[in-house]
């Protein structure tokens, strides 16, 4: 038999083993339902995992990008939650070569009327480049400055919507650290941080004079750090530690490996939790076509006797396998983009946090082999034992 | 002169069950003409489907030869088996054993589709030819579930006709029918066996089914006891009698409906003769129902078993 003719009969035998899964699939309907279930759900997991997996990277490096050009974050091993780091290092910073800004902060973790909310002091003219925010109601932070309004705070969007705050209304905030109540008079409503897809809520700024006065210090909790491109940020921050031993900097780069470790963790985690499912798929399908094996051993007999051979017996029980397989994966899917499309709303909707997701379509094309090659490794077993039965024996068979 | 189709030298075969050995053959040498009509019969244990099963290299033999159509298979190959009973060797089996998923046209395409001779539409008009040849025209979208046993049965014959065997195998072919539908199979048998000179070995612990054979062979403790050729009478020949008592029945039953078709052919004669004298509605009617009643009656003589040397006709 030349081989184009072999290949002929070849596809010949597939269509006929094609319309045997079919039929012997619609005869067990509720057995090739849970089978495919199995693999349905280790896919589903899969995809889902993948995408939230591949949705948080994006969205991390999204949230990286925010702080325009900021390379590095000087902080103090003296103390993380106090502002430690004097005035003086943040002019030094300003002076090393390669600097482009320097940008002192303070932040505190505070309660107001049960909401947990972090105040953060910061220079009025830097907050808009830095943050990026822009007034919705009422006057900006360096308005109320140059007015020289006592205590004036600015708050986002979803604090105001939470505590039902106004213009003009009167802020008091038990700090976390202090354990200071805080008063602040409300002059503006600014727009909730954005970060990617994650909205954070509770944030009051204020000017980081009016932190510095209630912390009755001239110093900074963290000062923020943007170089000029092309600036070895390692140089910087051996000409800091010169100067101010007790800093702790962090690099954009540092900020980055870490990020990426955690959720290269996290990924981890996603993976195995999925494998299981997938392995548990697989172990569906290895039983189901163990028992569809055993069922049909006489039937098996029988295309043996009229003229089956090993190679063909083969391809019928694996085609069955390979449907299932198929339709398994197409379904899963399926519903794992209709599960974190649904999951993501409900988050959104309940908690204001909406999970992040990116359908890749590698994540699609991994998902369908995973569900093929599980199937077809699960099936292989029985559907060989399937093609050894002798016919002799297997037309015996009850 | 002809030539023997299988040939068994020397053969032997010997079920090893740990403890035990059971001898199922012992030492048979046979030989089957082309063209024969053979029985092997015997009581149950004596080996007689484990001879069939040699034959149709279902099973190998301990020691000894099997050569079927000039080839030595003894030592073939799996796929070298398969290829052997996919091309020279039919089997029809006491169950049926037909495919439960696949229709009765499906089943009869599948050897042929393993034997990789014939194109889809090749098969699927020889398929239907099979199936005509053994009286299922119309029953070819059936699954096995929906067909009767005999109808089954007929399937399984057409099916061990597909890729035109060397031999035919049958093991017990209408143990599992009542008699008359057994009689009707086995008169098929026959009747291809004289038509189409195909070669026939039944398996079978029926004397009277024995007795239809032209030669019976028999097998007690894995030896052949008894070969008794063409000529020699049958200890039995009531199933010949029975079956000869069939057909006369069957060729009144054809006159009769040919001499029914004659009368109705001739009132509608005299009906169109008289059309003017009638209302042109009640007179397509009439001459419809005339019509369906002749088309029916042609049906029934359709498959009626002609005689031998007789030329059937249907009723024109």
């Amino acid at each position: 038999m030349s081989w184009k003719t072999a290949i002929q009969q070849w596809m010949r035998i597939v269509r006929y083993s094609i319309l045997l899964a079919i039929r012997s699939m619609r005869n067990r309907t509720f057995r090739t339902f849970l089978t495919v279930l199995g693999i349905l759900i280790g896919i589903t997991t899969f995809t889902a995992l993948m995408s939230i997996g591949v949705g948080m990277r994006t969205r991390i490096y999204q949230i990286l990008n925010q702080f325009s050009g900021a390379s590095m974050i000087v902080m103090s091993k003296i103390s993380s939650t106090r502002p430690s780091i004097p005035a003086a290092v943040g002019t030094y910073l300003e002076n090393i070569t390669g600097v482009n800004y320097t940008v002192g902060i303070i932040e505190d973790f505070a309660d107001v009327n049960g909401e947990s909310v972090i105040i953060t002091g910061i220079d009025p003219k830097n907050m808009e480049f830095l943050l990026g925010l822009s007034t919705e109601k009422g006057m900006s932070l360096s308005e109320a400055v140059k007015l020289e309004i006592y205590h004036a705070c600015v708050i986002d969007t979803k604090l105001q919507k939470t505590l039902n705050l106004g213009i003009n209304d009167t802020l008091l905030a038990t700090s976390s650290t202090t354990g200071q109540i805080l008063e602040f008079h409300i002059v503006g409503v600014v727009k909730s941080l954005q970060m990617g897809s994650m909205s954070f809520g509770g944030m009051v700024y204020t000017d980081l004079k009016v932190m510095q006065e209630i912390y009755a210090t001239t110093n900074v909790l963290v000062y923020i750090v943007g170089l000029n491109s092309g600036v070895d940020a390692q140089n910087v921050k051996k000409a800091i530690a010169a100067v101010y031993p007790d800093a702790d900097v962090i690099t954009e780069d540092e900020i980055l490996a870490m990020m990426n470790q955690i959720v290269g963790i996290i990924n981890g985690v996603l993976l195995a939790l999925s494998a299981i499912s997938l392995v548990v798929g697989g172990l569906m399908i290895l039983n189901t076509t163990m028992m569809s094996v055993l069922e049909r051993t006489r039937e098996i007999g029988i295309i043996k006797s009229i003229g089956a051979k090993r190679s063909h017996v083969l391809t019928i029980f694996l085609t069955e396998v390979l449907l299932i397989s198929l339709i398994g994966g197409i379904l899963g899917s399926l519903a794992a983009v209709g599960g974190v499309l649904a999951i993501s709303s409900y988050m959104e909707a309940v908690y204001g946090f909406r999970v992040p997701y990116s359908f890749e379509p590698w994540i699609f094309i991994v998902g369908m082999l995973l569900a093929v090659g599980i199937g077809l490794l699960s099936g292989f077993y029985p559907s060989w034992q399937a093609s050894s039965i002798k016919p002799v024996q297997a037309l015996r068979y009850e | 002169m002809v030539k023997d189709i299988v040939i068994l030298k020397n053969l032997s075969k010997i079920y090893d069950l740990g403890e035990v050995k059971v001898h199922a053959l012992r030492n048979i040498n046979l030989a089957i003409k082309e063209q024969e009509f053979s029985a092997i019969m015997g009581p149950s244990g004596s080996g007689k489907t484990t001879l069939l099963n040699m034959v149709g290299a279902l099973d190998l033999p301990s020691s000894g030869r099997v050569i079927v159509d000039g080839v030595d298979i003894t030592d073939f190959s799996e796929g070298e088996i398969a290829d052997t009973r996919c091309k020279k060797i039919g089997f029809i089996f006491q169950f049926f054993n037909l495919v439960p998923l696949l229709t009765a046209i499906e089943n009869i395409e599948l050897p042929m589709l393993f034997a990789g001779n014939l194109t889809p539409q090749q098969a699927r008009t020889r398929a239907k030819e099979l199936l005509t040849l053994v009286g299922l025209g119309d029953r070819m979208y059936h699954r096995p579930a929906e067909l009767s046993g005999g109808q089954q049965q007929r399937v399984a014959i057409a099916r061990a006709f597909a890729n035109r065997p060397a031999i035919v195998l049958a093991d017990e072919p209408s143990g599992n029918l009542d008699r008359i539908t057994g009689i009707e199979i086995l008169q098929l048998m026959k009747k291809l066996n004289r038509e189409e000179g195909q070669t026939f070995i039944i398996v079978t612990h029926d004397p009277a089914v024995a007795g239809l054979a032209e030669r019976v062979i028999y097998v007690i403790d894995g030896r052949i006891a008894k070969d008794r050729p063409k000529g020699v009478a049958s200890p039995d020949n009531s199933l010949v009698a029975e079956m000869k008592i069939n057909k006369e029945h069957e060729l009144a039953r054809l006159h009769f409906l040919k001499k029914q078709i004659e009368i109705l052919k001739r009132d509608l004669l005299i009906f169109n003769q008289r059309r003017n004298e009638i209302d042109p509605m009640l007179f397509r009617n009439i001459k419809e129902q005339y019509t369906a009643m002749i088309e029916d009656l042609r049906k029934k003589t359709r498959w009626l078993v002609k005689e031998e040397g007789e030329k059937y006709e249907t009723a024109k």
